[in-house]
């Protein structure tokens, strides 16, 4: 026993050797300082804005160009490509097979999205593990860093989980080993996140609802993660009827903590997408920054704008605030545009550019046959154009104060037994208001669901509500081209969650495929 | 191999090989949630090559003022990739490789296992009865109703089975007749110039009419969806192509000098002087089977005089 302990012994310092290359770096030569860490922390932010740290060329990914590898835009070819919202017209890769749902295990898109996630979540648990080990772990910035990172991981695994399910994806934390060994699944993985939820919340390390400085996390950030997490659990957990109502209570719980924080929305609609949309701090709980100067990237709202005019379109790039050089992709079909009234809804921002193409988007592939949308716009409140025209200065709005609005009538819709009707009925018409239109007269699912897509379109919720109010798969609901026929046809129920990308079972044997795949 | 005949008239050389390649570097997916990247590069291909090759040289006529000699080798080549990743799960359709113009991000290539390197990854078109392509309808090749990826197939490759050279030298007297000829057999060219022209909707385009290429006469395509993935794009490639034809006199006393004659050589050459093939596009030698070119290679006529003193 003794020779066994004392052979141990010797071994151990001689495995903790450091490599001699002078070009590698270890984290213990960097993170000499609390600064250091807040660059890290950074990095967890910035991860959402660009696709790498070297401009816009450059990419945290790989498998993937770098552009469309971008989280904001990976999550909008999941979340309204694949809806009645949004169209792609490219010929790029399979960016088609997205609108007429017919993906695969082996697209590129849908692995782009699965490996953002995971690139951030894995960025957030090496900040939480450095900080956590380091001498200045009880440091009280280094706290709040680990609380946003904890929070920002949250944001991806929300969107992991809503996306490939819970069932089957890799569950890593700052517990898990680097290396070559891939993580099992976690059947306990929404529980978990409740649990993060409620710790983050609990704990004084963040900051309170609307005292972060803009475009940090505060609890702001993660009472919208907790009402959208338990407005969909229902759906992840596949629960109904008394099952599914406490998730509602809990939702509206934290809707009505944000509508308590912010009593009025910001007085104009267009305003929250502009250029200087940073400054919609009376709405915007979190928005993922672009400055022009220093976030340049071919995704985000770079991406939403410029792929809403043509090439040469010089007349729609000045109103945009842009340069001539638009790239003619997203288009939005005619199911959806019929959803507005055209005349008084103020978020009725579409139009066929000025050729006046028709909007009834004949053509798949043609940006000419159908309408697109200018909601988002590089063009200034102010009526300034940024320097550069470029490269945009327009934040996209992850969470707005809105959206919870309208989740706490859906709340109170589906049965959450802590808000009553008017309570109910006065936030969905708040948003109403704002619009320019009445007082609701339909106080329905089905008119709510068309509420949210005229009040979030494009902002990367639309497939997860549609999926929530069963219209996303089979025929209760068509739109154009769904299914790849013109006036839209049934598609399979697995289509719900997307594949675990093919490429993971190569490296991950602990992992399963969403049935269907 | 080294063979002789006829007092080394004819000389052959036979070489049959067979050579496997390990540790071959593949950008490599990692498992999501255990690192910062989703792919590494690692040491972890193999690639197998089989082939033979012969060499024959043949002097034909060997007399005074008279002498011919022919040269001609064959390579048959065949090569297949046999391990990229570290479980290759039959799920995982390799790398792709092989950018394409024509949109953002497209290849049309792979290394998979069990296929020849760079092997084109394509839907199967479907055709007409008159036999023209019918845009935006491929087979779905794994009959299970609808046509997504995994209706994609391995078609082809750009290296060829075989490759010819050939050469002959022709003395009599003071003219001189030399000639090269090459030729490759099972060689397929992605025709990108034809996919990226062939599209009808984008005829129209900034206002602008656009150039089509003059396939669109016979194959129009109103209908792009994976246009750019079609085999119908992927052509035999083989060719044969006389390269160079030489024509010379040598007049060997042209005047004297101090110690010696001073001679004078005339020649006439053409470069480049008939391709023999069936592809469509420019030019069917394409390394890496991509064709994007749209410059015709130029036949070169050059005619000299060389003075030696």
């Amino acid at each position: 026993m003794a020779a066994a302990l004392l052979t141990a012994t010797s071994c151990i310092r001689d495995l903790d050797i450091q490599p001699v290359d002078d070009d590698v770096v270890l984290p213990a030569d960097i993170l000499t300082g609390v600064e250091q860490y807040e660059q890290v922390l950074a990095k967890c932010y910035i991860g959402l804005a660009v696709s790498g740290s070297a401009g816009e060329n450059s990419g945290d990914i790989d498998g993937i160009d770098n552009g469309f590898g971008q989280y904001i835009r990976a999550l909008f070819y999941m979340q309204e490509l694949t809806t009645d919202a949004a169209h792609c017209v490219w010929d790029d890769k399979t960016v088609r097979f997205l609108h007429y749902m017919k993906w695969t295990r082996s697209d590129v898109f849908v692995r782009a999205m699965f490996s953002r996630g995971y690139y951030q979540i894995s960025m957030c648990n090496e900040l939480i593990r450095q900080a956590e080990a380091s001498q200045f772990k009880d440091n009280e910035k280094i706290q709040q860093y680990i609380a946003e990172a904890k929070a920002l991981r949250l944001l991806s695994y929300l969107h992991i989980v809503d996306m490939f399910g819970y069932e089957h994806v890799p569950f890593a934390t700052e517990e898990t080993s680097v290396g070559s060994v891939g993580p099992a699944p976690n059947p306990e993985l929404i529980d978990w996140m409740e649990d993060q939820i409620d710790e983050l919340l609990q704990s004084n390390r963040l900051a309170d609802i609307r005292h972060a400085e803009y475009g940090r996390v505060d609890k702001g950030f993660v009472q919208m993660i907790k009402a959208k997490l338990n407005l969909n659990a229902p759906v992840y957990l596949n629960l109904s009827g008394a099952e599914a109502a406490p998730y509602y209570t809990k939702a509206a719980e934290a809707c009505k903590a944000i509508v308590a924080a912010y009593p009025a929305l910001h007085p104009n609609y267009q305003e929250l997408f502009m250029a200087d949309n940073d400054r919609c701090t009376d709405e915007i709980i979190f928005g993922v920054q672009a400055k022009a100067g220093e976030t340049q990237t071919w995704g985000a709202t770079q991406f939403l704008i410029r792929s809403s005019y043509e090439e040469g379109d010089a007349e729609t790039g000045n109103r945009l605030g842009m340069n001539s050089g638009g790239w003619g992709g997203v288009v939005v079909t005619p199911t959806f545009l019929q959803k507005f009234d055209r005349t008084k809804d103020a978020r009725f921002i579409f139009d066929g550019g000025p050729n006046n193409y028709p909007d009834t988007m004949d053509d798949p592939g043609s940006f000419k046959t159908a309408w697109t949308a200018h909601k988002f716009t590089n063009m200034a409140s102010t009526g300034n154009i940024y320097e550069g025209a470029t490269f945009v200065e327009t934040d996209f709005p992850i969470f707005r104060a809105a959206d919870a609005y309208l989740m706490l009538a859906e709340c109170q819709l589906r049965g959450a037994s802590n808000v009553t009707e008017s309570e109910a009925k006065a936030a969905w018409n708040a948003v109403r208001t704002r619009a320019g239109l009445g007082n609701v007269t339909s106080y329905t699912l089905d008119e709510l669901l068309d509420e949210r897509g005229r009040e979030l379109y494009w902002e990367c919720y639309r497939r997860s509500d549609l999926i929530r109010f069963g219209k996303y798969t089979g025929n209760a609901y068509l739109w154009t081209w769904k299914g790849e026929e013109y006036n839209g046809t049934s598609v399979a129920d697995y289509l719900k969650l997307f594949p675990i990308p093919d490429a993971e079972f190569n490296t991950n044997s602990l992992l399963g495929q969403n049935p269907g795949y | 191999m080294d063979l002789g005949f006829w007092n080394d008239r004819l000389t052959a050389n036979l070489d049959v090989y067979y050579r496997k390649t390990t540790d071959l570097l593949n950008k490599t997916p990692i498992p999501a949630g255990a690192n910062l990247r989703n792919e590494l590069v690692a040491n972890i291909g193999t690639l197998e090559n089989k082939g033979v090759e012969l060499d024959l040289t043949y002097i034909a006529l060997q007399k005074q003022d008279l002498f011919w000699q022919i040269g001609f080798n064959v390579a048959y080549n065949k090569n297949m990739v046999t391990k990229l990743t570290a479980y290759d799960s039959a799920e995982y359709k390799g790398v792709a490789t092989g950018g394409i113009s024509g949109a953002v991000g497209n290849t049309i290539q792979r290394f998979m296992v069990g296929e020849p390197v760079q092997t084109f990854y394509v839907y199967q078109q479907v055709y007409d009865v008159q036999g023209h392509p019918i845009a935006g309808l491929f087979v779905d090749r794994n009959g299970d109703g609808k046509v997504n990826e995994d209706d994609m197939y391995c078609y082809k490759k750009p290296a060829p089975d075989f490759t010819f050279g050939f050469s002959t030298n022709f003395n009599w007297k003071n003219w001189t007749l030399a000639a090269s000829a090459h030729a490759n057999l099972g060689n397929y060219v992605y025709n990108n110039n034809l996919s990226q022209f062939s599209y009808m909707g984008d005829l129209w385009t900034n206002n602008f009419t656009a150039n089509r290429i003059s396939n669109v006469l016979q194959d129009p395509f109103y209908n792009s969806d994976n246009l750019y993935f079609s085999d119908y794009f992927i052509e035999n490639a083989s060719f044969f192509k006389l390269d160079n034809v030489t024509l010379g006199y040598t007049i060997p006393k042209l005047f004297r000098l101090a110690d010696r004659n001073a001679s004078l050589n005339l020649f006439l050459t053409v470069q480049n002087v008939v391709t023999l093939t069936r592809y469509t596009g420019v030019d069917p030698e394409v390394f890496g089977g991509i064709d994007s070119n749209i410059y015709p290679r130029p036949r070169n006529y050059v005619m000299g005089l060389k003075f030696n003193f």
